[in-house]
């Protein structure tokens, strides 16, 4: 459901009589608490996990990440060090992600321990990317992805969105509840949401999609991420739900991956 | 507490020997016969609900039922009655007793009250000797003067303004009471559950006051013929329609426009009314350049008739029915619609002076349906929940020191999670979820007792049996909520019964004419469950049935009051206490599908709550300038296996404080001047306590559940209505309003974000809804 009906609540809700003003509030500070973000794909020799720390609301968005952490991936009784690249970023060309192998992560920061095991699916075919003029105007674009579902075991998926090569805050996550054993068209949205028109997308823009076959926990931690900033709605914020035990934030995911790309020829206007 | 029960119902029926047991001394002692009727409006025929019949010189007197039934038992003797009721002129009778005596009493409307200047407002005069606590009583009079969002005149809106009741949000047609979530209120209409009463995002109510006769809201020492409903009951009866004259009414604002249509099948013998209201919002979107909002739908509509036989002077029949429905879609009719119909049959019959019965069959129904169109492919989710109910109430009047009722009801309940619908090439397959069955069966006696001039007792308790029946599978689940072992049961099987004791006590001490001490408990189980991840009530939201892992929902509510009138009943106090301790609380797991075909109990958690606080309410109820000051002091907090690390947390709800100020001054004969000021704790809420980058993005990081608080809530709002004309035949008002009057910026919510124009901070964006929200509506009455 590309137009999902919360939406179109919002959407009126604005047309009648709302005002956003940014304003300026308090919050508490927490203790910082690490961040992990771990793949290790079926592309040769990717295998990389970004390691750093929480921060303060008021603080800017520099991120930095933290050096001198011990990180391991096992696989089959072999363990694989991986290598400080640059600050706080782990990485090795050693392993060659294969579907339906498990790949455990140990963490080792400053004598903290964290650990987290992923398995890679078998890889679904990406059938097909594709954009109608209709469906693409300056402030919301909804390409349409095609895979077939295989019927024999629950799937889950995730479409990593991208445009002019920049990665967008924007994806979307998929299981087979509803669609087993079926051939599946569906849509994804690129969005401005901010009032900077600047940001607008335009007929020859690039769009950019990776698709990732998931397991079921990694697919729990991103439709968790999703409404982690509670819902408009009013339902409560919460931390997703990760897979990487010890109490750090982020998540660790061996997935398979296939890209398509379109680039925006038409579009309707505003 | 389990362990007390036993002890809890033979006591309750030692109580309940101790009263009936009176019965031979007073019958013993002088002869006596009992006095019975109907008080009505003389102008339209209608029953007057909560009218009272004082017997001058003595302690005696009679408030009518909620058909307008009373009896009273007295010696034989000559009596002056002193009959009243709010909005209508008091006058007084004489009787003379020699036998039991059928008199039915008939008040004149309260219309020319501004020469007199004695107007009554607010809820009536307040009982000191009913041991009844916590209930409000409006009748749609009292809520017309009220200033609210774009001129629709709510009853709950006025509800929302008296102290232990909490508006879910701005402009919300939802409430909270005493610290319970919204579907912890049982709403009836007609005695009809209504599942979603809210239309428009929630902010008009389902009540169209053009049909509304008058609405009562119980907060704690609910009466034992209600249950099923945790915090609170409201019940809303409908207007029975006019049977003296046709006569035809309706309005004009700037959202919506109303007609009711009422008059005589047959002159004082039957009636009919239908009231019709729709919303002309979505004729502004018309107006609109963007074209999808142009193409955009978003109104509602509802009805309400009811016809009204009177067979002699025992009996009488009603039919009477509802039906409502919103819709909402944006482009290619990619929406929501939702709507409620309910129908109710009942027939009163009164077996003798004493006796009184009503007998009805309910039907109830609530369904939604979200669309989502696109060219190649359509999606649809269809959710409804259908009841059958059967009610005997009973009312015997049994001497002039007892008064019981009793009766039985049946619900036979079924819920349709959700159906879906596909065309086209989406890939999702058409499926149902399994219906649920579910049978409601009660049975209750309570007895008010007055057993002094000073003392008065009401005892009484109702069993509740909610039987979960086939055919459906159900589930066991492991530690982590999945599924670990499926059990199918069969079409009418009975899967589990839950029973529930639910006593209700209370108890009321006169200390002088004008001041009475009160205390109540009441315990209220709730079977029916809305489970639902957001604040406003979205129609979405999703009703559930008790299974086997799901239990009833109990809560035990122990209250104390005080209440005083003062200056010679001019104004009026009251304080009241709880303690509320609430069981089988349910709420969403933290990242919970809602959507999804897995049984509904794998996203759900378990817990408990408890509310507690403190309510003032000072009316002033005579002269040119009348209203109240409402003031709560109030706690709520949930305990949830799973959330929050299992601790203590405020419940979203939770406002610390809680004032309201209305006033109505009677300027002139044409002019009515009012305003309304409201101030509120803000709501419990999660804010973040960090931030962090991931996937190239930054998101932001959670502690405790509900510890931080939204702005403070206040608001003003002013009203005005001029009365163009008024003559016998045709009367007509304008109603001029202005919501929130000085433009506070309330946050509707707080969102974070990245700044868009500096990507390298975050910042924390207020959204507000409603400020200087004018509007003007056109009444009529001919």
């Amino acid at each position: 459901m590309k137009r999902i009906p919360y939406l179109v609540f919002l959407a009126l809700i604005s047309t009648l009589c709302s005002c956003e003003k940014a304003i300026d509030l308090k919050l508490k500070d927490n203790e910082p608490k690490y961040v992990i973000e771990g793949t290790i794909t079926n592309e040769t020799g990717i295998c990389t996990v970004y390691i750093s720390q929480t921060k303060n609301f008021s603080d800017d968005n520099q991120f930095n990440g933290i050096s001198g952490a011990i990180v391991k991936i096992e696989n089959n009784g072999q363990t694989t060090l991986l290598n400080e690249q640059s600050t706080g970023f782990y990485t090795t060309t050693q392993i060659n992600g294969t579907p339906g192998q498990t790949y455990k992560l140990s963490v080792d920061i400053k004598g903290k321990q964290f650990t987290a095991s992923s398995t890679m699916p078998q890889p679904v075919p990406f059938l097909d990317l594709s954009l109608k003029r209709e469906d693409a105007d300056s402030i919301r674009v909804t390409p349409k992805v095609k895979y077939k579902d295989p019927l024999d075991q629950k799937n889950y998926y995730w479409f990593q969105q991208y445009l002019n090569g920049k990665i967008r805050k924007e994806y979307k996550v998929m299981n087979d509840d509803f669609t087993p054993g079926q051939e599946v068209n569906e849509y994804l949205v690129y969005h401005n949401e901010t009032k900077n028109r600047n940001l607008d997308f335009k007929r020859g823009d690039q769009l950019m999609v990776e698709m990732h076959s998931i397991e079921a926990p990694v697919y729990t931690y991103l439709f968790t991420l999703l409404g982690a900033g509670g819902a408009d709605n009013g339902a409560a914020p919460s931390n997703p739900i990760s897979n990487i035990s010890g109490g750090a934030r982020g998540f660790f995911s061996a997935h398979t991956v296939q890209r398509k790309s379109i680039t925006i020829t038409d579009m309707k206007s505003k | 507490m389990k362990k007390l029960e036993p002890i809890r119902f033979q006591a309750f029926i030692a109580l309940l020997l101790t009263g009936l047991s009176l019965f031979p001394l007073s019958a013993k002692s002088q002869e006596k016969h009992t006095l019975s009727g109907t008080v009505k409006s003389s102008k339209t025929g209608e029953t007057l609900i909560a009218a009272t019949i004082r017997v001058t010189g003595t302690k005696q007197a009679a408030i009518s039922n909620e058909y307008g039934f009373y009896s009273l038992t007295l010696a034989t003797g000559k009596y002056t009655l002193d009959v009243s009721a709010v909005g209508f002129k008091p006058f007084k009778t004489t009787v003379d007793l020699q036998k039991n005596t059928l008199l039915n009493l008939s008040l004149e409307d309260n219309e020319n009250q501004l020469e007199t200047v004695t107007i009554s407002a607010g809820t009536g005069k307040r009982s000191l000797e009913n041991p009844q606590m916590g209930m409000e009583r409006l009748s749609i009079a009292e809520t017309k003067d009220i200033p609210v969002l774009l001129g629709e005149k709510d009853v709950i809106k006025t509800m929302q303004l008296l102290p232990g009741v909490k508006s879910a949000g701005e402009g919300s047609g939802g409430f909270f009471v005493r610290g319970g979530g919204a579907d912890q209120n049982m709403i009836l209409l007609d005695e009809a559950p209504v599942y979603n009463a809210t239309h428009l995002l929630g902010f008009f109510s389902t009540f169209n006051s053009d049909a509304v006769k008058n609405a009562t809201l119980y907060k704690t020492g609910m009466p034992a013929q209600y249950g099923g409903g945790l915090s609170s009951v409201l019940d809303v009866k409908m207007n029975d329609g006019n049977n003296q004259k046709f006569g035809v009414s309706g309005g004009v604002g700037v959202i919506a426009a109303r007609l009711n249509v009422e008059g005589p099948i047959q002159k004082e013998k039957s009636s009919f009314l239908i009231s019709a209201r729709r919303t002309y919002a979505d004729m502004f979107l018309k107006l609109s350049k963007d074209s999808s909002t142009k193409n955009a739908k978003l109104y509602f509509y509802d009805v309400n008739a009811k016809l009204n036989y009177i067979l002699g002077d025992k009996d009488r029949l009603f039919l009477s029915g509802y039906f409502g429905k919103d819709v909402i879609a944006g482009d290619k009719l990619s929406g929501i619609n939702w709507g409620n119909a309910t129908s109710t049959l009942r027939w009163n019959h009164v077996f003798n002076s004493k006796l009184f019965s009503n007998t009805s069959i309910i039907f109830s129904n609530y369904n939604y349906t979200i669309q989502s169109n696109e060219e190649e492919s359509s999606l649809s989710l269809f959710s409804q929940i259908r009841d059958w109910n059967f009610k005997e109430d009973l009312q015997w009047y049994a001497n002039e020191k007892n008064t019981l009722s009793f009766g039985i009801n049946s619900i036979y309940h079924t819920i349709k999670p959700g159906e879906v619908r596909a065309t086209g090439n989406s890939g999702v397959i058409s499926q149902s979820l399994q219906n649920r069955f579910s049978l409601e069966n009660a049975a209750y006696v309570s007895n008010t007792w007055k057993a002094s001039d000073v003392f008065s007792l009401t005892y009484g308790l109702r069993v509740s049996a909610f039987s979960i029946l086939g055919k459906g599978d159900y589930y066991t689940l492991d530690q982590s909520g999945k599924v670990n072992s499926t059990t199918t049961y069969k079409s009418g099987e009975i899967v589990k019964t839950y029973v529930n004791l639910e006593p209700r006590l209370a108890a009321s001490f006169q200390l002088n004419n004008s001041t009475s001490l009160k205390a109540s408990y009441v315990r209220n189980a709730q079977n029916l469950h809305l489970i639902s991840n957001s604040n406003a009530s979205s129609p979405t939201d999703r009703w559930v049935a008790s299974t086997n892992l799901i239990k009833p929902e109990i809560s035990d509510q122990f209250s104390l009051g005080y209440y005083k009138n003062l200056a010679e009943g001019a104004y009026e106090l009251t304080v009241e206490t709880y303690y509320k301790n609430l069981q089988n609380q349910i709420d969403y797991r933290n990242g919970a599908d809602v959507f999804t075909n897995e049984p509904i109990e794998t996203q759900l958690l378990f817990g408990k709550g408890r509310a507690y606080g403190a309510e003032f309410l000072l009316k002033k109820k005579t002269g040119r300038l009348t209203g109240w000051i409402g003031y709560t002091l109030s706690k709520s907090e949930r305990k949830i296996d799973g959330i929050n690390n299992n601790n203590w947390y405020n419940a979203r709800q939770d406002r610390t404080h809680d004032i309201s100020i209305v006033a109505m001054y009677q300027l002139s004969s044409k002019w009515t001047l009012s305003a309304n000021w409201v101030y509120s704790t803000g709501n419990a809420v999660t804010f973040p306590v960090g931030k962090y980058k991931l996937l190239g993005h930054s998101y932001f990081d959670f502690a405790e559940r509900n510890a931080d608080r939204m702005p403070s809530y206040h608001r003003l709002d002013l009203g005005a209505t001029r009365l163009l004309k008024q003559t016998k035949k045709f009367s007509s008002e304008l109603n001029f309003s202005l919501y929130n009057a000085y433009g506070r910026e309330n946050a509707y919510r707080i969102t974070f974000r990245d700044n868009p124009s500096d990507p390298n901070r975050t910042e924390a964006v207020r959204t507000t809804l409603f400020r200087f929200v004018p509007s003007v509506t056109y009444n009529f009455k001919f």
